[in-house]
């Protein structure tokens, strides 16, 4: 940690698009809820439509359309494309941005009197573009960098994308939203180890 | 005779055996046969009273046995109790796993909180409020579903 005197602050900011469907089962969770399904169907008395409906009363059931939804794997998921949002549905995302040849977290500095968080908020809209539906967690950061230069503290904050998509300006080159186990093919060894467990 | 009462004492032997399937020794065409006393067969059979057809639907569904339904076998009590010891040791490896995750995070919290209050105490107090509009979970965070919406993502100006 870098004495209060000479401390510059900067900030970093974790932006996730959490999942958009529910995890997909185990085999074992599969088997176990069939095992229970199963149970509950021997125990339970079967229903008797004709006791319910009288003969006609039911209509036409053959003519109902049943609503067809969509697929849980995208065109994204099998063309692999790191910028898509449409991506690993049941996974977290996190915005990783290329910045002088480097890959990180989307960083910036701490204007004179400006909150930490909203330096965080602003820092990601410079950088990634207006076009982005952000929502900070929160007023603190989540950690403190431990791969800051020593006269500096970078301190990361936590923000959810709820729509839109990264527009890189300002010296960012390129962006990706990549998963947790994806990440180490994109940052350095000392950032990823700084950042996994946050994730 | 109401239809709700169950015995005492044939529900304390039904809680007993769980995994037995619950029958009853009565059928549908045996209800109400049961000669009583001096009691002769009532006027009009089983299959209807009062010209109503439903009662003989009516006593399949309250009383019909349901040993087994397709085919499917009651399971044997060792079976069922390692399947669910399998599944509580599943479930506390996966909850060790999360309260790993949680106390990793906790730790970085609270290192750059305790930094922050040494280095910046003004920002240290902004980030320590509670209140505030901007501290309110958004409409758009939504749960997660089974499939996804049609639409996809919105990139608005996508």
């Amino acid at each position: 940690m870098a004495t209060a005197a000479a401390a510059a602050l900067r900030t970093a900011t974790l932006v996730v698009r959490r999942p958009l469907i529910t995890p997909t089962r185990t085999a074992f969770e599969q088997a176990y809820y069939e095992y229970h399904a199963n149970l509950r169907a021997s125990h339970e008395r079967t229903v008797i439509p004709d006791f319910w409906t009288k003969k006609g009363a039911a209509g036409n059931t053959a003519a109902i359309q049943m609503a067809v939804p969509a697929e849980r794997t995208t065109e994204a998921d099998t063309a692999n494309d790191v910028k898509s949002l449409d991506r690993k549905l049941e996974e977290n995302l996190f915005l990783v941005v290329k910045e002088g040849g480097k890959w990180s977290l989307v960083q910036g500095a701490v204007a004179e009197g400006e909150p930490l968080h909203e330096a965080a908020r602003r820092s990601v809209l410079e950088k990634c573009g207006q076009n982005l539906d952000l929502w900070m967690v929160g007023r603190s950061p989540i950690a403190l960098s431990h791969t800051a230069k020593d006269n500096e503290n970078i301190f990361v904050h936590k923000a959810h994308i709820l729509a839109g998509q990264a527009a890189p300006t300002k010296g960012v080159s390129d962006f990706a939203w990549v998963t947790k186990s994806e990440m180490a093919k994109f940052l350095d060894k000392a950032a990823y180890d700084d950042v996994v467990e946050l994730l | 005779m109401s239809l709700l009462a169950v015995r005492p004492a044939a529900l304390a032997r039904l809680a007993r055996t769980p995994f037995a399937a619950v029958t009853t020794n009565r059928s549908a065409s045996s209800f109400g046969n049961k000669p009583a006393a001096g009691a002769a067969k009532k006027k009009g059979s089983s299959n209807a009273i009062g010209g109503d057809s439903r009662y003989p639907l009516l006593k399949e569904y309250l009383y019909a046995s349901h040993a087994e339904v397709d085919g499917v076998a009651e399971v044997d009590a060792d079976v069922h109790a390692t399947i669910e010891r399998a599944w509580s040791v599943a479930q506390r490896d996966l909850a060790a796993q999360r309260h790993a995750d949680l106390a990793a995070k906790y730790r970085r919290l609270r290192e750059a909180m305790v930094t922050l209050e040494q280095v910046d105490p003004d920002r240290f107090a902004t980030a320590m409020d509670r209140e505030g509009e901007d501290q309110y979970f958004p409409r758009l965070l939504k749960a997660p579903t089974e499939t996804p919406a049609k639409t996809g993502w919105d990139y608005r100006r996508g």
